[in-house]
């Protein structure tokens, strides 16, 4: 894979994300995709980056990204690194925590994403620390 | 440059894995370095790695990270892994005091380096979720 393909592809990702928009998002990615998404349980199949997009969005008012760098490895994933600041709207839950107001908090944000041989994303690994967003939520931050 | 970032990724792991924390700590640079493991704050200066890496190996009694993957970009090196934890007898975890407990645990290292190959920067990125909820699940009665 070329590695300015490469970010090309997590560009286009981060860009969907932030923008709402669905169809750009699911053109990088496969029929079939397993999108892991930091604590949640993985969700493979038809579906599952829309499922993850829009309960994302669902949940957030905003978002922005900043990406520091990718890199691929012999296997077909790229990697991934930057930042993520988002605005949680009140109510969003957190497990058994909903959020009281509105919040926005900014973490390190690392990707692993797998392209098949056609190109396309069919594993989508989101990694981020899942402590902050709770405690903001919780209003003890 | 490549073959001696993924020797020092290499050494990173296998040196948390046996507990070396000097080694470890010996791969940062030693005039200053930031790290930034999950959800701690940031620590910077020249011995923030050897106070990660003490606390770190002093909460857990046992660590077993295995490498899934390395990749190099143009600034930053990645380090893809999963990790079976046990925590340490007494250790306070998300707050709770907590009894021995093990917790799978998978996420990506992101490594920069100086001009002498040695760790400027490092963030340990990972969901904290399932290590809280075994916490609070393992904590030691009062």
């Amino acid at each position: 894979m070329n590695p300015t393909i490469a970010r090309t592809i997590v560009e286009r990702y981060l860009e969907a994300e932030a923008t709402e928009d669905l169809l750009s998002l699911t053109a990088l990615f496969a029929a079939e995709v397993t999108v892991r998404n930091a604590a949640n349980p993985p969700d493979a199949g038809p579906g599952a980056v829309e499922r993850f997009a829009l309960s994302f969005w669902d949940r957030t008012t905003t978002r922005s990204f900043e990406l520091t760098d990718t890199a691929i490895d012999d296997d077909g994933n790229i990697f991934s690194f930057g930042s993520a600041t988002i605005t949680f709207r009140a109510g969003a839950t957190f497990g058994p925590v909903a959020a009281k107001a509105p919040f926005t908090v900014t973490l390190p944000l690392a990707l692993r994403l797998h392209v098949d041989e056609a190109g396309l994303v069919d594993e989508l690994d989101v990694h981020h620390e899942t402590t902050t967003a709770v405690l903001l939520a919780a209003g003890e931050a | 440059m490549q073959e001696a970032r993924l020797n020092l990724i290499t050494q990173w792991f296998e040196g948390l894995n046996e507990g070396r924390s000097d080694d470890v700590a010996a791969l940062f640079s030693p005039v200053s370095h930031r790290i930034k493991n999950a959800a701690a704050p940031e620590q910077s200066g020249p011995t923030a790695a050897k106070e990660v890496l003490s606390e770190f190996l002093t909460r857990t009694s046992a660590r077993t990270f295995a490498v899934k993957s390395i990749a190099h970009g143009m600034q930053l090196s990645f380090a893809w892994w999963i990790g079976e934890l046990t925590f340490a007898d007494g250790a306070v975890i998300a707050g709770h005091p907590v009894k021995p407990f093990t917790a799978t645990v998978e996420g990506i290292d992101v490594f920069d380096f100086d001009e002498n190959g040695r760790i400027t920067s490092m963030d340990i990125v990972h969901q904290t979720t399932t290590v809280a909820i075994a916490a609070a699940a393992n904590t030691k009665e009062a």
